[in-house]
């Protein structure tokens, strides 16, 4: 049995409302604010030219849902994203139980573990994107890089892209771990760039 | 008149698609818009008195639209629906972990504790999350193939040894450098008892 709200939900869908405007509005909102904020398009009276950017946001809205590829992305890959996004915030209530009373500031308390959830988060995202990516055949870009990985572990690409990942991020952990010359010294000698 | 009965209220809400729309919507909605609210992604608004306030309407645009749009995706209101509920559970199952635990160690917040009750909520937390990735691979259908398997142990072996050979390598000249730097501020507070 459908509920009020389903039968309501669908209503929506066959009248458009997340295929054309809510894309629209996500793509509007974001250029509109982006446009404000960098005033890229310069400023009138020390204020932002509101008029130009609300037409840049309109425009490039209607090129977006002009796309139908790139609606089906967004479709797909913004609720995956909100989920991880709430996998974080869930996270985080459970490692709030163990600390004290005030505001649970985990990026100032563990920097490097910040880090690494930082970059597993853009690892996330990049996977969810590719997964929302169809290629012609119907097949996402990451079912066929799983595939592909899957058949050619062995093979010399994989085994050299695994390594050159390694070895950058060796070398990058290697100089940023290392303390630098000037850094033991006093401040007032201060040659550390 | 009919007496007021909790099961059917909820019976009542299910009907309506409370659980499936409206709450995931305002689960989303919350959080989105807190997490704008919060990091500013979309710039400040100067007011009176210099004072800056986020663009509330711009994340509340955004926000709505991110939750209109998980909505429309059920199975993925599914994984929340069923996610969420085991998350109470942990944190239910933690809190009385914490319970039995603060009657040995006393008075003290988590972070305050220190030695063996450290290690104890160390691997308190990261049974939570191997308790969490557990209750959500069944929604996943995270299942792989003993071929899989294979291939990505080995991959993952791969990985280690080379790791493990950076680390060998450069494990020396770090903590070689290290204690240098520790050490020197460790040394100021040693004058003022020498001067008196």
């Amino acid at each position: 049995m459908v509920s009020a709200l389903g039968k309501a939900v669908e209503f929506f869908r066959e009248f458009g409302l997340f295929d054309v405007l809510l894309p629209f509005l996500l793509v509007f909102s974001i250029v509109f604010a982006i446009l404000e904020k960098t005033r890229v398009l310069g400023e009138e009276n020390n204020m932002p030219k509101r008029s130009l950017n609300a037409m840049v946001g309109f425009v490039v809205g209607m090129l977006v849902i002009a796309t139908n590829k790139i609606v089906n992305i967004i479709n797909t890959a913004l609720p995956n994203i909100t989920l991880l996004a709430i996998f974080i915030v869930m996270f985080l209530m459970l490692v709030g139980i163990f600390y004290g009373d005030g505001t649970f500031n985990f990026a100032n308390q563990h920097s490097a573990t910040t880090m690494g959830f930082m970059i597993a988060l853009l690892i996330g995202v990049i996977l969810i994107v590719l997964q929302a990516v169809k290629m012609d055949d119907g097949r996402s870009w990451l079912g066929y890089g799983w595939d592909y990985l899957m058949t050619n572990a062995s093979g010399s690409v994989v085994g050299s892209i695994i390594f050159g990942i390694i070895a950058i991020a060796g070398v990058v952990w290697l100089v940023t771990s290392m303390p630098k010359p000037g850094a033991s010294s006093p401040p007032s000698g201060g040659d550390d760039e | 008149m009919a007496a007021f009965n909790i099961g059917e209220a909820i019976q009542f809400f299910e009907e309506m698609g409370v659980y499936e729309y409206f709450l995931p919507f305002l689960l989303v909605f919350a959080i989105v818009f807190a997490i704008l609210e919060k990091t500013q992604v979309f710039g400040t608004v100067k007011l009176a008195h210099d004072h800056e306030v986020p663009r509330s309407s711009i994340n509340a645009i955004v926000a709505v639209v991110m939750g209109l749009l998980l909505i429309a995706q059920q199975n993925i209101v599914e994984i929340l629906n069923a996610f969420l509920p085991n998350v109470a559970m942990i944190i239910v199952i933690i809190l009385m972990f914490l319970l039995v635990a603060s009657m040995i160690s006393g008075h003290g917040a988590g972070d305050q504790m220190g030695g063996f009750m450290k290690v104890i909520l160390w691997i308190a937390g990261i049974v939570g999350v191997i308790a969490l990735v557990v209750s959500l691979a069944p929604t996943f259908n995270w299942r792989l193939s003993t071929y899989e398997i294979e291939r990505l142990v080995s991959i993952g072996i791969f990985v280690l040894l080379i790791l493990g050979m950076i680390l060998l390598v450069t494990w020396g000249s770090i903590t070689r450098q290290r204690p240098r730097s520790r050490r020197q501020p460790a040394a100021t507070p040693a004058e003022p008892p020498a001067t008196t």
